[in-house]
């Protein structure tokens, strides 16, 4: 099931926030909120509803066998039985074909690909439920008695399917005992609606016009249009993964939980660097703290640990080969902005910085977007002028006038504007009931506008869903 | 304003914001059990889709889910009027161009020409109600839409723009010399390259005659032996007539016609004055590129299928499979309505007609087409004893055993530009010499 789906909001959220607030008794709560997390995971994912328990049952007896056996070095097995786990399914259902088809080319072996199609999800909840043991076993968290409370930490369905990945530590307090706000509600629906409206008029529509120039055949590319198409994919795919966690962390709210944010204007970055501070910050920060600091961090082999948590960040997007260049080419240039870019940069002109960081992130995404790597060259010859496409055609020209105001609008949005706008009101503004009463209104048009787009729209798709 | 009070006020403002979301969703959520659904939706002239039938296998493999969730998106309260204020909403995201419209498929751009949707089962007796939208009409646009390339709105028009490869000409030149090859030299072999409109009715500077320059170097690499039917130039005279139609990618009867009267003089017939034929209306027609594009302005410039029967009785049948077993059926569908109307000529794109004519020469064509064959095949029952469509996508029979067994005269390959730049049409052609064609995907 998705958030921006009618069914969702105007059957499946009103029946959850009824059946949920209808009690007060917290355990029944929490039941009510597993009941409804595994039927939004069961939605379109019937099978795979079983192997989402079970991840929690084995995770759960891991953490409890660590917890019992802390500082003993048998508690160690709990947490390598956890890896062997989480990684052998992400190894099984995500990575199995791409071996297999990799092994058949080196080896020349035709060995079957096992095709499984992938359990919607799986990255992030078995992320979770490792970053979960691994605490457990550093002793910053106690591990959860209650296999309910636990199984509630692991399928709670804001987050279940595409992000943020939540940390334990970051819910445990609420997942025992949490409080109602009014202002929290309002919030979440505040935020909800804004990612609503994020994935409806900005996502879907970016995604719709940018599939009419990124996936013509190349000989009827242009060069503009080359390069207005994978603006438009750099607008979705934010627009697309910062709306979903938008609308994962007011809905969150709805139910009295507090997710860190995962996104903080990374269009605005003055350097990749930056950029990587302020996008998909829940996935920077599990590498952090799983992978690179352990590796030793800055302060032993750095440049390797940067290299190894690079390929792992682009692989973690995919079981394909411009998944790896991507993440490699991040890697690259932030180990030259450590080593001297970062210099130079921080001593120029603050257009340069925001020029240099926008034009790698696009390029970036243009080898994330191409899962082919022969388009993918091609694509990128044509960007860069080494194959002599026309300039623009007049199909470029009446598409991009036809969006001209709502290009500009995403444009904008990618800036913090709601933020300025508020700050100018706030200063300005005499009246705080007109303030207020000006942001429920803001909050209503979001959300009606998004309901209105939606009916009748068959574009809408979720682009981390497939990782 | 005390602290308190102001403390107040925010809280109320909270509540108004609460209680505003709530009201919206649950008041949605409620209204659409109780109001009554539409079945059908007359802007969008298709069937509303019903509750799924609940069961063990489509709730497993997760069909129920999506089904349920079309089904509320599909039902949804005041669905026709929501689209209307997007479709409002949706004008204002640019400055609009009022002459021409780009439409591109959603689902990315797929290789491969046009494919005809105007299947009509001749066992189906279609309800003749013009004022309704009938059933079967409805569950016949199951639109392949994917395979349609870009299409622009032109003055109240919809027009694909032809953008094929100038080096496919020479592979399907290729392939038709060895046709020529394959049977000594004894059958005549004529070559119908078919404009699709965009040379005629869009503006130079989108258009610049792409199919012109396409179809002058197919007919130039075609070898000597192969007869090119000169029917761009015959249409180009008539472009102000109704040769193709503003809402569907076909050309019309009377196009077609002109086709003929190009190929009666590449073949050295006397081609039939329009006269004739007996002209016939079906009224009301409103064709794939309406339904792809969904443009209202196309409902202003709304078809009729004219079509021109010839004025004697054939002997026509349908072949599903081989060349053996032919079923009778008829030349004209006239019952054919609503988005089947083009459907009027042979019904559907089987794999093979048969048509025996009066006439008693001698001479057999086989007409090796695709959806555009099918308006134009009938005229030519006045100068053939029998007259075999083949469509390319469907026919898996071999084709030198059928010249051997019906004894076939002449061979014409009718097809529009797109399909002529098409590799999947060359391919599939070539293994009709070998009998092993495979029958049509989109590929």
């Amino acid at each position: 099931m998705v958030f921006s789906s009618l069914f969702f909001l105007f059957l499946f959220l009103p029946l959850n926030l009824l059946i949920y607030y209808s009690t007060k008794n917290k355990e029944l709560r929490n039941l009510i909120l597993i009941f409804f997390s595994l039927i939004f995971y069961a939605w379109g994912e019937p099978i795979w509803v079983i192997l989402l328990v079970i991840c929690a049952v084995v995770d759960y007896f891991n953490g409890i066998f660590i917890y019992n056996n802390q500082g003993k070095s048998i508690a160690k097995l709990g947490v390598i039985s956890t890896f062997i786990f989480n990684i052998g399914l992400l190894l099984t259902f995500k990575y199995s074909d791409f071996f297999v088809e990799n092994a058949n080319f080196i080896f020349g072996t035709s060995f079957k690909k096992p095709g499984f199609l992938l359990p919607v999800g799986i990255s992030f909840y078995t992320f979770q439920t490792i970053s979960y043991t691994i605490d457990v076993y550093r002793g910053e968290v106690k591990a959860q008695k209650s296999f309910l409370k636990f199984l509630l930490f692991v399928s709670l369905y804001p987050e279940l399917v595409a992000g943020p990945i939540v940390r334990y530590a970051h819910v445990a307090n609420e997942i025992e005992n949490r409080s109602f706000s009014w202002s929290d509600f309002s919030t979440g629906i505040t935020r909800f609606s804004k990612g609503l409206f994020k994935k409806v008029v900005i996502a879907n529509i970016a995604g719709s016009i940018a599939v009419q120039f990124l996936e013509t055949d190349i000989q009827s590319m242009t060069l503009l249009g080359s390069w207005y198409g994978i603006i438009l994919y750099t607008i979705q795919i934010y627009f697309d993964f910062s709306g979903y966690s938008d609308m994962a962390i007011g809905l969150a709210l709805m139910f009295g939980f507090h997710y860190h944010e995962n996104f903080k204007h990374p269009y605005i970055s003055n350097s990749i660097t930056d950029f990587w501070r302020r996008w998909h910050i829940s996935l920077g920060t599990f590498f952090k703290d799983y992978v690179y600091i352990p590796l030793g961090g800055n302060k032993k082999y750095q440049y390797r640990n940067i290299f190894i948590v690079w390929l792992l960040t682009g692989f973690w997007h995919g079981a394909s080969w411009n998944f790896v260049i991507w993440g490699l080419y991040f890697g690259f240039l932030l180990l030259l902005e450590k080593a001297f870019l970062g210099k130079i940069l921080s001593k120029s002109s603050s257009v340069i910085q925001h020029f240099y960081t926008l034009f790698l992130i696009i390029i970036g995404w243009a080898l994330f977007y191409y899962t082919d790597i022969n388009k993918l060259f091609d694509f990128l010859k044509i960007l860069f002028c080494i194959n002599k496409v026309e300039i623009f055609d007049v199909e470029f020209q009446s598409v991009f006038m036809e969006n001209l105001n709502w290009f500009v609008l995403a444009i904008c949005l990618c800036m913090p504007v709601y933020k300025y706008f508020q700050n100018i009101l706030t200063k300005y503004a005499k009246n705080d009931k007109l303030i207020s009463s000006l942001n429920i209104s803001i909050n209503l048009i979001l959300f009606i506008i998004s309901v209105i787009l939606l009916v009748g729209s068959t574009y809408n798709p979720f682009i981390y869903f497939r990782f | 304003m005390s602290i308190e009070s102001k403390a107040i006020k925010e809280k109320k403002l909270i509540f108004t914001n609460v209680f505003v979301f709530l009201f919206c969703i649950f008041i949605g959520g409620i209204l659409f059990f109780i109001l009554k659904k539409d079945k059908i939706s007359i802007n969008e002239k298709r069937k509303l889709s019903s509750f799924p039938q609940i069961n063990f296998k489509n709730y497993i493999n997760g069909s129920l889910a999506d089904s349920i969730d079309f089904y509320y998106s599909d039902n949804f309260i005041y669905r026709n009027e929501i689209i209307s204020i997007a479709d409002c909403i949706k004008d204002l995201r640019g400055v609009k161009n009022n002459e021409i419209k780009f439409f591109k498929n959603d689902k990315g751009i797929k290789k491969i020409g046009l494919e005809n949707n105007t299947k009509i089962d001749p066992s189906i007796n279609i309800a003749v109600n013009d004022s309704q939208i009938n059933q079967t009409h409805l569950e016949s646009i199951d639109a392949p839409f994917e395979n349609i390339k870009s299409v622009i709105i032109c003055k109240k028009r919809a027009i694909q723009c032809f953008k094929g490869s100038k080096y496919a000409a020479k592979n399907f030149a290729d392939m038709t010399k060895f046709y020529k090859k394959t049977f000594n030299n004894k059958l005549n072999i004529y070559c119908l390259a078919i404009p699709i409109g965009g040379d005629f009715y869009l503006p130079q500077k989108l258009n610049d005659k792409n199919e012109k320059e396409f179809i002058d170097i197919l007919y130039k690499d075609l070898d000597t032996g192969v007869i090119s039917v000169k029917a761009y130039e015959e249409l180009e005279k008539h472009t102000k007539e109704y040769i193709q139609f503003n809402t569907d990618h076909h050309w019309t009867g009377l196009g077609a016609y002109y086709a003929y009267k190009a190929f009666c003089s590449a073949a050295g017939f006397t081609s039939q004055p329009l006269s004739f034929f007996t002209k016939k209306v079906i009224p009301n027609f409103l064709g794939t590129l309406f339904y792809y594009t969904k443009s209202d302005e196309l409902k202003e410039n709304i078809d009729s299928v004219e079509y021109y029967k010839v004025p004697f009785e054939t002997k026509t049948y349908y072949y599903k499979n081989g060349i053996d077993n032919g079923i009778p059926s008829q030349l004209y569908f006239e019952n054919a309505r609503g988005g089947n109307s083009y459907g009027v000529y042979l019904g559907s794109d089987f794999p093979m007609i048969r048509c025996i004519t009066p006439n008693k020469n001698g001479k057999k064509i086989v007409i090796i087409k695709d959806s555009y064959g099918n308006a134009f095949s009938h005229y030519l029952t006045s100068h053939y004893e029998e007259v075999i469509i083949l469509d390319y996508r469907y026919f898996k029979g071999n084709l030198i055993d059928m010249v051997n067994k019906f004894k076939i005269t002449d061979i014409l390959f009718a097809h529009n530009v797109y399909v002529a730049n098409s590799d999947f049409a060359v391919k599939q052609e070539l293994n009709f010499l070998k009998g092993n064609a495979q029958k049509s995907q989109n590929k």
